[in-house]
């Protein structure tokens, strides 16, 4: 069986073609990332912000104290109130500021120190919110003797039950990454592009004729198929994952905030897991590789109809692009179930992880992510059952020639 | 090894591929001559199990294949019509390929791979990828990984297709070479083909089973039937439209005719010993062409 699963390998994906197309995507992928700091972070901007900016960050980085706290408005206060009136010079170069205008200073301590520092110092007051009303919806909810309600706020409740963040870390950089899809796009035409070859290539080079009628040719051929095209598929996906990981960390010098929980993230405050920074990175690349894989095994399915690659490929890109465009549009709407189930949600894993949402499974509330995981495992396990009998019936029919 | 097809039907809509086909096959080679559309692949693609036959049966040393399974897989090499393999693959990438497809140890397998490129004189390939090969040392590369794993059963459907006449006699020889202690079942539709190696030949027309038996006594059955006569003008040839010409041939003295008739087709006709080729002629040619 390994023989076989190396030359399913070997046949689809051990190819110059592939390997060129992932260096290429992973340079775009890079200079994509790159583009996004220099585009949205003002450290890239400002020479004078990026100097300024590193040269306070070890005053204040780590836990979070009424020091640091101090002596950050000690610095901030002046510049506030040289500010509130607005008639502060515009001028440069002026001594004794951080980057030559006061101005700017006072944007940049407010931008990248104040509200992240307040942010995070607070989380824990949102947070103790959120449980307290939680708590209160559970005692309302028994009186109503609405078990579903009572469930769904219990969990709330347990989920943000002592949520802090004791550390002030820069994290604009995590913003991006987390909102970042570009190389989910990339991962999945380079699925596509080596799965949709699979079974056209029987067709192609007549094999398809002569391996039905070897020992291993029938349902072990279409087995090393399948586990040759899910390790590309996890193997690409988490390679792009990687790449993005430490791009973001060595482009915005993400390195120290790995530790850091992600509702530290003010636009995941909501965030239905309880996960570091790294941590989030590695589900997201599995739930990343599983949503990749069960569109992968669509378009196996698709492949073994046809003669020639283009169109399972021309089908996988239409499909990516609904995917993405009715993943985005379910994300944000009541659809959870809909949301829940598009593989999109899965590649884009803030979509799930990102809030806290609830889907009613037969009366129970789970999560969005509780859902989508088993939900995306089923469809793949089905798809692969459907490889396995459309190709063997495929079989019979290419036996008739005249 | 002994394999016997017993009324074997098959038919794709309304029409009729094979019918009623009945044959008795020991160790030798069986040519199984026909046209296209005659019903060959259809009987090979049901000896390997590519296709269920709607009715009769096939049994190899008495036992219906139909129960004997992937065991019975074993036992057969297979090359197909026009062959492409993986053209980026090399030769030893492919047979190693075959050697795990058919479940034979891999370094058993390529010891007797690199035996049988020597046999067929490929030997010095193995390196270079299947789609810079000619078209003749693809079919040779093909009857390698047919007999891989010392098969039983050998099926060649329409090996030369394609070769030139140097590739196609290289060819014939092999399979001789190769069906030592083997059934080996050899369709095509060049006569040429089966001519010279065949131990009996099997015609098939529209899926019925015409004639079998050894090619002497095929074409003895068609002696004091095949003419030779010369004529002078190709409007001479309208005497004989009611008449299967199996060859024209120019020479100094006018256009020399091969007949297939009954009785002498002219007064110059003259007897001659009838070919394989006759014989399929006889069952497959049009009259006056």
């Amino acid at each position: 069986m390994r023989q076989l699963i190396y030359f399913e390998w070997r046949k689809s994906f051990h190819r110059l073609a592939v390997l060129a197309l992932l260096v290429l995507f992973t340079a775009v992928d890079v200079a994509k990332i790159y583009s996004v700091y220099q585009e949205n972070s003002h450290l890239a901007m400002d020479e004078s912000w990026h100097t300024a900016f590193w040269g306070l960050y070890d005053n204040y980085a780590g836990e979070m104290n009424t020091d640091k706290i101090n002596s950050l408005l000690v610095l901030y206060r002046p510049l506030e109130e040289q500010t509130a009136d607005l008639t502060a010079t515009t001028a440069y170069g002026i001594e004794g500021t951080l980057t030559g205008n006061i101005w700017s200073d006072k944007n940049l301590i407010d931008r990248y120190y104040m509200k992240p520092m307040q942010y995070c110092y607070t989380y824990q007051n949102l947070a103790a919110q959120i449980h307290l009303k939680a708590n209160e919806n559970v005692s309302l909810y028994t009186v109503l003797n609405n078990s579903y309600e009572v469930s769904k706020n219990r969990r709330i409740a347990a989920l943000y039950n002592g949520r802090q963040v004791h550390d002030f870390r820069y994290t604009e950089g995590w913003q991006y990454y987390v909102y970042y899809d570009f190389s989910v796009v990339l991962s999945l035409l380079l699925c596509l592009y080596g799965l949709s070859q699979m079974f056209p290539r029987e067709r192609e080079s007549r094999m398809d004729m002569l391996l039905p009628t070897a020992r291993n040719g029938g349902r072990r051929t279409v087995a090393g198929k399948l586990i040759a095209g899910t390790l590309y598929i996890v193997g690409i996906s988490l390679w792009f994952s990687v790449v993005d990981y430490f791009s973001f960390s060595s482009i915005f010098n993400l390195w120290d905030g790995a530790a850091l929980p992600i509702y530290a993230i003010n636009n995941l405050a909501y965030a239905s897991v309880a996960l570091t920074m790294w941590q989030y990175a590695i589900a997201t690349a599995l739930s990343r590789a599983l949503g990749i894989w069960v569109v992968g095994m669509a378009i196996l399915i698709i492949s073994i109809f046809c003669r020639h690659a283009m169109f399972p490929i021309a089908t996988g890109v239409m499909a990516t692009m609904l995917l993405s465009l009715t993943g985005a549009k379910w994300s944000y709407s009541s659809h959870t179930w809909l949301a829940a189930l598009n593989p999109y949600s899965l590649m884009a894993g803030r979509l799930l992880y990102g809030r806290t949402e609830f889907v009613n499974f037969f009366g129970i509330p789970i999560l969005s992510w509780e859902a989508a995981v088993p939900c995306a495992l089923t469809v793949g396990l089905c798809s692969v059952l459907m490889v396995f009998h459309f190709s063997c019936r495929g079989n019979q029919k290419r036996g008739r020639h005249s | 090894m002994v394999i016997e097809f017993q009324g074997i039907s098959k038919r794709y809509g309304k029409k009729i591929a094979l019918r009623d086909f009945s044959a008795t096959l020991k160790p030798g080679i069986y040519g199984l001559l026909g046209a296209n559309g005659a019903g060959k692949t259809t009987l090979i693609n049901l000896l390997v199990g590519l296709l269920k036959a709607d009715s009769g049966r096939i049994l190899v040393d008495g036992t219906d294949t139909r129960t004997l399974g992937r065991d019975f897989l074993s036992q057969i090499g297979y090359l197909p019509q026009y062959p492409e393999f993986y053209h980026d693959f090399t030769v030893k990438e492919f047979l190693r390929y075959m050697c795990a497809l058919k479940g034979i140890d891999a370094r058993k397998g390529w010891r007797q791979a690199q035996e049988l490129l020597q046999a067929v004189n490929l030997q010095d390939i193995e390196g270079k990828k299947i789609g810079a090969l000619s078209g003749g040392m693809r079919q040779r590369l093909g009857i390698v990984e047919a007999v891989l794993g010392d098969p039983n059963i050998l099926i060649l459907d329409e090996p030369t297709a394609g070769l030139d006449p140097q590739e196609r006699i290289r060819f014939r020889n092999l399979i001789t070479r190769f069906s030592k202690d083997r059934t080996v079942l050899l369709a095509t539709h060049i006569v040429s083909d089966v001519e010279f190696i065949a131990n009996e030949v099997m015609i098939l027309k529209e899926g019925s089973l015409i004639r079998q038996g050894a090619p002497k006594a095929l074409e003895d059955e068609l002696d004091g039937m095949v003419w030779t006569v010369t004529i002078s003008s190709d409007t001479e040839q309208d005497q004989f439209a009611d008449v299967k010409i199996s060859n024209m041939r120019r020479d100094e003295n006018g256009i020399v005719l091969r007949l297939i008739a009954q009785d002498k087709p002219h007064p110059d006709a003259q007897l001659v010993r009838p070919s394989l080729e006759d014989v399929f002629l006889s069952f497959f040619g049009e009259a006056g062409v």
